[in-house]
């Protein structure tokens, strides 16, 4: 037995907001239930059910998709999110096990405490733009979310809107776990832009579980206008490594860490530039 | 869902192995406690974190984790236990296959590992290997015995396409 007291059904976005307006800490939305659970704390009180608001739909707007809060990740596992965000499909398809998938929402992944989750990370690279309700709506690069500290108050996330894949675009995912179903000691991701084989933006983003993810762009890693080479891949991902303090926890030593953040950073960016359309032979 | 008196309780409707339920529940319990307090003593509390899947029900048809969920999430739902696999005294093909190829250690994972592979084989009739090892990854064994499991699902996969019952699921 959990120590929910309450069990509230949201029938609209404005009703869902204003209940959590009015109880406030003790009060959390609630959807796939993967994290609330098992792991909020005994402060809260009251639960909002979100997931009859008809915030689960994809829909493809051209240029880019959008995908709803609730969407469960096992719905974003489909042919159409593999070929116009394979980027997304590998980041979704790492999160858990199946069953976990069949349960947690995206809009859960990026709200919840298990920050930096999989789909996270592969989000802030690309820059995704989230879509929030509170006092009224605004739509945030998830890159500025993650400044603010994520989510306060009682804004909840509707919509995530990622631009498709483009001729001379490619993001690349890449994690490191104990076993398939871990949550990663390590995981990066990364975006670029290439034309006649030279970097245009880049940006990379690091999760190492224990502390914020990282986000680094293109300026700071002395990254645009050069080749696309392996050995550029390798100097990029040293400088990512150099430039990230991992935390030490249980699972990991910070040297460990640091380690594998050059790795998955290498593997991240191979790929990407693999889906750019550049060959990284030496 | 209608709120009780008291407020932590309310009533939910929803279908267990194909039968209607009005049962009361508290807003704190989970979907593996309501049921368990239901008799339906297949599914397993071990985890209770979401990580072992020995919790594992199908609900609208895809597996997923009891301790994970509350009751009330599950209001309007349909659940499929252990106890729903088999047609009166017929066991379902993969409980079947479980048995004649001794896929069952100690037995505690096996209704999870049970659950989620019907989930598989009700979307995916010829699975590969590599995809049974995929669907079954969220459940621990800790006798370790994983190889047998999938021998067990493909056996069960063959003889369903062979159409030698297909049980309840």
């Amino acid at each position: 037995m959990k120590h929910f007291r309450q069990y509230l059904r949201a029938g609209s976005l404005e009703e869902a907001v204003a209940i959590r307006r009015d109880v406030g800490p003790k009060s959390l939305y609630i959807a796939g239930g993967t994290t609330v659970v098992p792991f909020a704390s005994k402060g809260v009180d009251v639960l909002i059910d979100i997931t009859g608001l008809g915030l689960d739909r994809t829909s493809d707007h051209g240029d880019l998709i959008s995908v709803g809060a609730t969407t469960r990740l096992a719905e974003l596992l489909h042919a159409d999110m593999r070929m116009h965000l394979p980027v997304i499909h590998k980041a979704a398809s790492a999160v858990g096990s199946p069953l976990l998938r069949n349960m947690a929402t995206l809009g859960g992944s990026l709200a919840g405490i298990f920050l930096p989750a999989d789909i996270g990370i592969a989000l802030l690279a690309v820059g995704a733009r989230v879509y929030l309700t509170g006092d009224g709506q605004r739509a945030v690069p998830i890159g500025d979310l993650l400044a603010e500290g994520w989510l306060s108050g009682y804004e909840l996330i509707t919509e995530v809107r990622i631009d498709k894949r483009r001729p001379g675009r490619g993001a690349g995912f890449a994690k490191f776990g104990r076993s398939a179903v871990d949550i990663a000691l390590v995981n990066a991701a990364a975006a670029l832009e290439v034309s006649d084989g030279i970097i245009r933006t880049l940006r990379i983003a690091v999760g190492q579980t224990g502390s914020k993810p990282v986000v680094m762009a293109g300026p700071g890693l002395g990254a645009e206008g050069r080749d696309v080479t392996r050995d550029l891949v390798r100097e990029l991902a040293e400088k990512v490594a150099a430039s990230v303090k991992p935390k030490p926890d249980s699972r990991a030593s910070a040297d460990y860490r640091r380690n594998l953040i050059r790795v998955m950073a290498a593997r991240a960016l191979a790929d990407a530039a693999a889906e750019a359309g550049v060959d990284l032979a030496d | 869902m209608r709120q009780r008196k008291r407020e932590s309780i309310l009533q939910i409707r929803l279908t267990i192995n194909k039968k209607p339920y009005e049962p009361d529940v508290a807003a704190g319990e989970t979907l593996l406690e309501l049921l368990r307090r239901l008799d339906l003593k297949s599914v397993k509390f071990a985890c209770g974190t979401g990580n072992c899947g020995a919790c594992t029900v199908l609900l609208d048809g895809k597996p997923v984790m009891s301790c994970l969920m509350l009751a009330p999430q599950a209001d309007g739902r349909s659940v499929t236990t252990v106890e729903g696999l088999s047609t009166g005294d017929r066991l379902h093909p993969l409980q079947e296959a479980f048995l004649e190829l001794g896929a069952p250690q100690c037995g505690f994972c096996t209704p999870g590992m049970l659950m989620a592979a019907a989930g598989l084989l009700s979307e995916n009739p010829d699975p590969t290997r590599e995809e049974v090892r995929e669907a079954i990854s969220g459940n621990i064994c800790r006798c370790s015995g994983y190889v047998k499991v999938v021998d067990a699902v493909i056996a069960a996969a063959k003889r369903m396409r062979e159409g030698a019952g297909g049980g309840n699921v």
